[in-house]
């Protein structure tokens, strides 16, 4: 039986089984070292990441698998690949963060890459207040602190 | 005493955002992608941003992956009531450079040696050039 056959089960935080073949599962970094150290169970724990999260990863890698595996990849494949990746990251900021953490953590490069750069574009010209309201962060500055950084940074608020 | 009023602006409180509990890799991940000026807009968000975006290490990083930014500054004096005025090259929003006043950095007695002063400051991994001009 050849090995791009062999079938993994990536288990998520609630115990939920994905079964994955082994190029996708070689997407995850974590899993694609764990495989080469010897590790020939074919079910793999992922306790940090629960099912919604790790079916996107996977549902990510699948696809970016399947695009990898076409002979003689085409400028129409990149395209294609490219408006998946903008339609996969168009998701409300708790999913991209989760996605973030779940790429950072099973060091899946790709996906850490559109994440971030999803994260950097959506700060992107905010005035602090909108960055606070879209990320949910508590403004934890007393007045007269936050007058001291307004003073610190104030050429680069000036109309 | 007790009193029935609640205030409307009372809600209860949303969790807070999964970013402020993110891995320092994935944040400077997301930090580098940035442009420098943003950074005055991040400091203001919180104290854990402000410190973020001061971090030398965030500036190694940009240096590690080549996306250091030139900074340009300007002293400007004024040899009738000696004073010195430090400004910045800064790019507005709309795409126009203009030179910035900076009110924070340190008045200088003198325009001595220190303004001769041309190169690249590697804890901050930029380009800071500097111009003396006398008015």
């Amino acid at each position: 039986m050849s090995e791009s056959n062999k079938k993994i089960s990536l288990i998520s935080s609630e115990g939920e089984a994905f079964e994955v073949s082994e190029a996708v599962a070689r997407e995850f970094e974590i899993v694609a070292h764990m495989l080469e150290d010897g590790c020939s169970g074919s079910s793999i724990p992922i306790t940090t990441v629960d099912s919604n999260i790790l079916g996107k990863v996977i549902e990510y890698c699948t696809k970016h698998v399947e695009v990898g595996n076409v002979e003689g990849n085409s400028e129409k494949a990149e395209k294609d690949l490219e408006e998946f990746d903008k339609r996969f990251i168009a998701v409300e900021m708790n999913t991209l963060f989760s996605l973030i953490l779940a790429a950072n953590y099973l060091n899946v490069k790709g996906l850490l890459n559109i994440g971030c750069q999803k994260v950097a574009d959506t700060i992107k010209d905010m005035k602090p207040e909108e960055v606070r309201s879209i990320f949910n962060i508590e403004n934890d500055y007393t007045p007269a602190e936050e007058e001291v950084v307004r003073k610190e940074n104030e050429w680069a608020f000036q109309p | 005493m007790t009193s029935n009023t609640r205030r409307e602006d009372e809600q209860p409180p949303e969790p807070t955002s999964l970013i402020t509990s993110f891995p320092k890799d994935a944040i400077f991940d997301i930090l580098t992608r940035l442009p420098r000026y943003e950074y005055s807009t991040l400091s203001l968000v919180s104290k854990q941003f402000r410190s973020l975006v001061r971090s030398p290490e965030l500036y190694e990083r940009r240096s590690l992956i080549g996306v250091t930014e030139p900074f340009f500054y300007a002293l400007f004096y004024d040899s009738q009531s000696r004073n010195t005025r430090w400004n910045i090259l800064h790019r507005k929003a709309n795409g126009n450079l203009r030179l910035a006043l900076i009110h924070s950095l340190p008045a200088m007695d003198d325009y001595g040696s220190f303004v001769t002063h041309c190169g690249t400051t590697p804890q901050h991994a930029c380009t800071h050039n500097f111009l003396a001009v006398m008015v």
